[in-house]
């Protein structure tokens, strides 16, 4: 169960922190020239590229070079150049064909051949999307939900929107348009693109407020680099941002709603699936239909009694809690439909002027303040008068009014919902979830956005805080770029989403620029997430600026911008140079040699899974899967389910960015949990030895072809002479016995018939329900009454013992370690023994009522196969006979080792009678798999 | 090959010292290293201590959300003659707005022969009163959660840069090879900032925090992939020495390479973490005695695995209160005593365990959160505090912090906040300040212990940082 993570549900916290961050940069600000002439609010100056030969990347960086005095490093291997791309490209392993073409032929033409090669693959998409998602804070939950269910089921839609985007190299100004507004952009009301949307949605929920200002800075960051929400509770210190351009965002985002029903866009793949997923949905709404509908007959049918309660919650001045209180002792009337009924009977029948009958009700409800008996009476009375009023009359004129409580019907009656209410409406909410998060038949759907009907005006919020709005202003463009009001007769999102890739805008190009440049080159020109006027000008801002025109220049295609980084020899440099350069730039800000990384968490797993053979890289889109299954192993990491609420430990060890915020560079760390998911993980295990099995199963080879055919596959090259005699040697000197099958066990759930000597022969339970072994669905009636175990307990019965059985895998010596608890109070005293392999006892003792039992037994030797038995009897009868259970087998594989737990029960408890299978014990071939991926070589990009 | 250090290393510099280390341990490498207590070169550490240490090891007790000072180590009788009233002091702004004054719900006593005064929250801390150090007039930068955080863990409220531990593992590296030398914990997930708090930013990536979710029992679970289940230690020391050969080819053909040579230390890391690990988290080790000593609950535990792991020669220990920020009442200073009920007994307990063993000696132990809480009380607004108005607003004028063991004076009370407790008035000692005593009491010189990055030389203290010579013993 996890905690509830503590957040601040005041509105200040998060902007106000980034407000004090800056505030220190005050003097800093005040000096600057006016923001007009901060670079990144200028726009790009054509460039032309330094004279010189070569490509133009190359120019501007080798004049840097010239000027800080450094040399610039060689070129790399041209083997590099296709590691490199691929990685960059597609974050899967070069393909050997590329390898082969570029070692054959290393000329500029095969060069640019597979750089187009790469950008028409599919997988091309996936990596790219990956990278966007940092940006776009991707998660597939919400974030804390209460006891609701937490998925956002179609998160998945705009993550493949995403793949497709581009796969198909959508213009960057449509890109960009599409994702804040595609809602404008379509008529189509199935349109795939409307799951582009997805970037506004698909962020954390901590209420309301925290929503819309999360909407805000993706878009501001996302697209701008600009951390607008600074202006949420003041002028932004640092940046010339004004609050009114932040309320002029926030009020586009505070006039849009999400549809209950969101659009369905694409078809199941199977009919009949989708068949059955609608009546399954029919059914669930079904359900929330009765019980909205039986609220409704409630609140009808116990009129008299609400009249009564409004009465005494205006004479004694309820609050809510009183109410509830009140209610809930009169079968739960619901608090609030008692107080909408004052409220409906203040301006009624308590008016001086109010309608006849009611106040003279009211009237005589105080006169028969001492007697109850006579206000039921009255309330009967005019109860019935109302529920029966003919049409056209005062009566059915004032119930069928909005503000009374009569006039509720199923659309509104969720108003009057208790808490208990509110707990039954999310399980079905969560079951409506559930349902289209996991039932195959479930269509995708986009998690799209829409304008109100009604626009309400933008207005600021002094200090932020939204109680205290100020006065009304006409939504206007960002002031720092130049400012204006919307063009009337628009959607202002739209026109926001126009403003934004409008190529006259001097952000949008050379953030996205930026941040290409860095997903290439390992570093960025300037800060990707900061392009405020505390950010001084980049070194490069001739060589962004360039970049930044060739992409508008180009219809802002991102792959001709590939093109154009991959063609360049910066991107082909060795990852050594000059030593002598360290003394001028050891962090190589000025990219005079490749900055060799490591390949990220989705790359690496990728190629990891790749080169095993497991990964289905044909396979594009699709739902969520969680990595911790093995039947996720053949889908790329981006598909991963990211809960951003309990984010799984690997995604926090390999340094993914946590998705409630946005992230626009990844930090790198080393840290030994990585390591330890190298040496233990049970996917690098399953998958080495998948892989060990697979080779071996091939023709017999040698051991040195055979550890040729390993580098080939793992590491796509021969192995040196050295490597060789390394593997080779290490693959002989390997001791058989460090691969006997390791001493561990199962657990087997048995009984017997009892006649108080040895046990009969050792018999199956039939039946496996409400998580327990039994011999019938009811114990009462079961043939062997009561007897039962589960993971946590169990009973005895008279006449027939209940045995748990630990069978051995693999030699060593163990023992019995636990406790025993009786259930209940009183009963029979029972009787429990531990037997040994050979039956014969190790432990024995009564169980009288009312106690407790430790049992301990000493080391018995085991061989595969053998099996220790804790049997539990009931021989002077099973009245109470209920115990809890803990018990744990303990096991070393000789005297001297140390004693690890190999069999818990409750861990272990078996839920069918098939055995798991045994432990996969491995081999040295495995192992060799195993440490080739986990070396150096195999995670850094050089 | 001998990799003792020898004078001369001392007065290298220290990238060259650190680049002779990475020569010298990929060489090792390539020797195969199977003797285990010889499998890590002792000296691939820092510099030793520019002087002779007070303290070994830290221990900070982050009370994360900002504990109250005027509710626990720094009482204040003017609170209760003013309760209700204006507070009579100009210019101190807050993050929101406040009111009156509002008075401690607490009671304080005199403790020890020392006479400190503390509240009767932290009435099991209190008995070591002559061991603690009070100082009650820190001051940080803003009243914010996320720069305070920052600045008290990493010098600096805005930028990326390496905290505290880091520097220190960095200065002094690790007495236990076979644990990671600075573990930070906390129970039940992560305190706002998250990693950031124990990042290590431009330093090596081996001096980051090793974080670990201490509410959770179970070893195996809490570290995960910590144990294979079908290979015996026999087979995976030959893992590693495959690992070994091949990682130091690697290296050889490219040469000093940080981020390479911190993935191959790793591993080594990694592979002693299983057993040592698994040892020192297992607090169910321990005598039934000594763990009621400690109490129940995650910060009982996470205290006692702390004292395991500082038996075991960890440097750096940070212990949070709990995810997010706990300690933060804005609505109902009530609540401070629910959170010390949760830590007092184990602090109690934790410095009188370090004592028995003669461990608090060398022990520094630093209590305190990222600010403190101001003497008035926090008005209620749309969306928080509703209705209740006896919490506490968040203040950076004036805090408390308390040190104990590792060389600083006991039942000594260093600086005071003026009459009401919202600002520091006497002897103000800003973070900086506190980092460089900690630098100076674990034989560091905050101005010389650098590392250049880009062409600068950073510190944890930047260009501020006064040594409070007044506290140490």
């Amino acid at each position: 169960m996890p905690t509830e993570r503590i957040r601040r549900r005041w509105p200040f916290d998060g902007p106000v922190t980034r407000l004090f961050f800056h505030a220190a940069l005050w003097t800093l600000a005040a000096s600057l020239a006016a923001a007009e002439d901060h670079w990144a609010y200028l726009p790009p100056v054509p460039q032309t590229p330094p004279a010189s030969d070569g490509h133009p990347v190359d120019r501007f960086l080798a004049a840097a070079h010239a000027t800080a005095g450094l040399r610039t490093a060689e070129l790399a291997p041209p083997r590099r150049w296709v590691e490199r791309a691929a990685f960059t490209l597609t974050g899967l392993p070069p393909d050997p064909r590329h390898l082969r073409r570029i070692e054959a032929s290393p000329d500029e033409a095969t060069w640019r051949e597979i750089i187009d090669d790469l950008l028409a693959s599919p997988t091309y998409g996936e990596r790219w999307a990956r990278h966007w998602m940092d940006v776009a804070r991707y998660a597939d939950t919400s974030g804390y939900n209460f006891d609701q269910d937490n998925r956002y089921p179609f998160a998945y839609t705009y993550r493949d929107w995403l793949i497709a985007a581009f796969n198909q190299d959508m213009p960057y100004g449509r890109f960009v348009q599409l994702q804040i507004a595609a809602d404008h952009l379509t008529d189509a009301p199935d349109a795939p693109e409307l799951a582009a949307l997805g970037f506004l949605t698909a962020g954390p929920r901590a209420g309301g407020l925290e929503t819309i200002d999360d909407r805000v800075d993706v878009v501001t960051r996302g697209f701008l680099a600009s951390t607008v929400s600074c202006a949420r509770c003041h002028k932004h210190k640092t940046d010339p941002i004004s609050m009114e351009d932040y309320y002029s965002l926030y009020s586009i985002f505070e006039n849009t709603r999400e549809p209950d029903d969101k659009p369905v866009i694409g078809t199941p793949a199977n009919a009949a699936d989708h068949e059955t997923f609608l009546a399954e949905m029919a059914k669930l709404e079904e359900a929330d239909r009765a019980v909205r509908q039986a609220l409704v007959e409630q609140v009808r049918a116990r009129t008299a009694e609400y009249l009564e309660l409004a009465w005494l919650a205006k004479r004694e001045r309820w609050d809510h809690g009183k109410a509830t209180s009140e209610g809930f002792k009169r079968e739960r009337l619901r608090p609030k439909a008692i107080l909408r009924w004052r409220d409906f009977l203040d301006q009624t029948a308590w008016q001086d002027d109010g309608p006849q009958r009611l106040t003279e009700w009211a009237a005589a409800m105080d006169a028969a303040a001492d007697d109850e008996a006579a206000r039921k009476t009255l309330c009967v009375g005019l109860a019935g008068e109302m529920l029966e009023a003919p049409a056209e009359s005062e009566l059915a004129r004032l119930t069928a009014g909005p503000t009374c409580p009569l006039s509720y019907g199923i659309d509104r009656i969720g108003e009057f919902m208790d808490v208990e209410d509110g707990n039954q409406r999310r399980q079905r909410l969560s079951a409506v979830s559930r349902l289209q998060a996991e039932h195959p038949g479930s269509p995708p759907r986009a998690m799209s956005l829409l304008d109100r009907d009604d626009w309400s005006p933008a207005r600021t919020f002094r200090r932020g805080n939204p109680a205290d709005r100020g006065d009304e202003f006409e939504r206007q463009w960002f002031g720092f770029l130049g400012g204006g009001a919307f063009e009337p007769g628009k959607s202002p999102r739209l026109s926001l989403a126009e403003k934004i890739a409008d190529p006259a805008n001097p952000l949008t190009a050379r953030v996205m620029a930026n941040r290409v440049w860095a997903w290439h080159f390992g570093q960025p020109l300037a800060d990707p997430g900061d392009f405020g006027p505390q950010e001084p000008e980049p070194a490069l801002l001739a060589l962004l600026d360039w970049l930044a025109l060739e992409f508008t220049g180009s219809g802002g295609s991102l792959k001709e911008l590939h093109r154009t980084l991959l063609s360049s020899r910066a991107f082909r440099l060795e990852a050594r140079g000059d030593p002598a350069n360290d003394a001028i730039d050891e962090a190589n800000l000025l990219f005079w040699k490749w900055n060799r990384r490591r390949a990220d968490f989705e790359a690496m797993r990728d190629r990891l899974l790749a080169s095993a053979g497991s990964l289905e890289t044909g396979r594009t889109g699709g739902r969520s899967v969680s990595l911790d299954q093995p039947a996720s192993d053949s889908r790329r990491t981006l598909y991963a389910f990211v809960d951003r609420y309990a984010l799984p430990t690997t995604f926090v060890s390999f340094d993914l960015p946590h998705p409630d915020h946005h992230s626009p560079q990844r930090v790198e760390t080393t840290v030994p949990q990585q390591a330890l998911y190298f040496l233990n993980s049970p996917m690098i295990l399953r998958q080495a030895n998948r892989l060990a099995d697979e080779l071996s199963a091939r023709e017999q080879a040698g051991d040195a072809d055979r550890i040729r055919g390993i580098y080939e596959r793992l590491l796509q090259r021969e192995p040196g002479p050295d490597e060789l005699a390394l593997a080779l040697e290490w693959i002989r000197s390997a001791d058989p016995a460090d691969y006997e099958p390791r001493l561990s066990g199962h657990w087997e759930v048995r009984h017997a018939p009892d006649t108080g000597g040895r046990l009969g022969e050792l018999l199956r339970f039939p039946l496996f329900v409400q998580n327990s072994w039994r011999t019938g669905p009811d114990l009462a009636t079961a043939p062997v009454r009561w007897l039962h175990a589960s993971a946590g307990g169990g009973h005895a019965s008279a006449g027939h013992a209940l045995v748990l059985r630990w069978r051995a895998q693999g030699d060593g010596e163990v023992r019995i370690t636990g406790s025993l608890k009786r259930q209940q109070t009183g009963g029979s005293t029972l009787a429990w023994e531990i037997a040994g392999p050979d039956g014969e006892p190790l432990a024995e003792t009564d169980f009288p009522p009312d106690s407790t039992a430790e049992i301990a037994t000493g080391w018995v030797a085991v061989r595969s196969g053998d099996t220790l038995d804790f049997i539990l009897r009931a021989p002077a009868g099973d009245h109470c006979g209920g115990v809890e259970w803990n018990l744990s087998v303990m096991g070393r594989e000789d005297a001297g080792a140390g004693e690890v737990e190999v069999g818990s029960f409750a861990k272990q408890f078996p839920e069918s009678q098939t055995p798991p299978p045994a432990p996969v014990a491995g081999s040295p071939w495995a192992d060799l798999i195993q440490m080739i991926w986990a070396s150096n070589e195999f995670h850094f990009i050089d | 090959m001998s990799h003792r250090l020898t004078a001369n290393d001392l007065i290298l510099d220290r990238r060259d010292f650190l680049r002779r280390c990475g020569m010298g341990f990929g060489a090792m490498a390539l020797g195969g290293m199977v003797d285990r207590a010889a499998a890590m070169p002792t000296p691939d550490y820092g510099p030793l201590p520019h002087f002779a240490p007070k303290a070994k090891r830290v221990v900070h007790l982050f009370m994360n959300g900002g504990p109250s000072q005027v509710d626990t180590f720094d009482p204040k009788p003017a609170l209760d003659r003013l309760h209700g009233q204006p507070i009579p002091l100009d210019g101190l702004k807050t993050e929101r707005p406040t009111g009156a004054v509002l008075r401690s719900p607490f009671s304080f006593d005199r403790y020890g022969k020392s006479g400190l005064e503390i509240s009767e929250l932290f009435k099991h801390t209190a008995r070591h009163a002559d061991d603690l150090c009070v100082i009650r007039s820190m001051t940080a930068d803003v009243p914010n959660h996320e720069p305070s955080l920052m600045l008290m863990n990493c010098g600096e409220a805005r930028l990326a840069r390496p905290s505290m531990g880091s520097w220190v593992t960095y200065g002094l590296g690790s007495e236990n090879e076979n644990l990671p030398a600075y573990v930070s914990m906390c129970p039940g997930g992560m305190p706002i900032k998250r990693a950031e708090n124990w990042r290590s930013s431009f330093l090596p990536g081996r001096f980051q925090g090793t974080y670990l979710d201490s509410s959770i029992q179970d070893v195996e679970e809490m570290i995960e992939n910590l144990r294979n289940p079908a290979a015996r230690d026999s087979r995976q020391a030959r893992q590693l020495e495959l690992l070994r050969g091949l990682n130091a080819r690697h290296l050889a053909e490219r040469g000093h390479d940080p981020q390479l040579e911190a993935r191959i230390r790793s591993f080594e890391l990694a592979y002693h973490m299983q057993s040592e690990a698994t040892d020192a988290f297992d607090t169910s080790r321990e005598p039934e005695p000594i763990r009621e000593m400690y109490g129940k609950g995650s910060f009982a535990r996470q205290c006692l695995m702390a004292r395991r792991l500082l038996e075991r020669g960890v440097r750096f220990i940070q212990l949070w209160h709990g995810n997010g920020q706990p300690w933060d009442s804005h609505d109902n200073i009530e609540d401070h005593r629910r959170l010390a009920g949760e830590c007092d007994q184990a602090i109690g307990a934790f410095l009188s365990d370090l004592k028995m063993r003669g461990l608090l000696e060398e022990t520094l132990v630093l209590w305190g959160g990222e600010f403190g809480r101001t003497p008035v009380v926090e008005l209620p607004q749309a969306g928080s505090n509703q209705g209740v108005m006896k919490g506490r607003d968040h203040n950076h004028y004036g805090f408390t912090v308390w040190l104990a063991g590792g060389g600083v004076k006991g039942g000594h009370v260093h600086g005071a906040t003026d009459e009401f407790g919202f600002a520091a008035t006497e002897q103000p000692v800003h973070v900086h300040d506190l980092h460089a005593t900690i630098l100076h009491l674990l034989g560091l010189d905050h101005e010389q212990l650098t590392y250049r990055y880009s062409g600068r030389d950073f510190r944890l203290t930047d260009v501020h940082g006064k040594v409070i010579h007044d506290i140490i013993a």
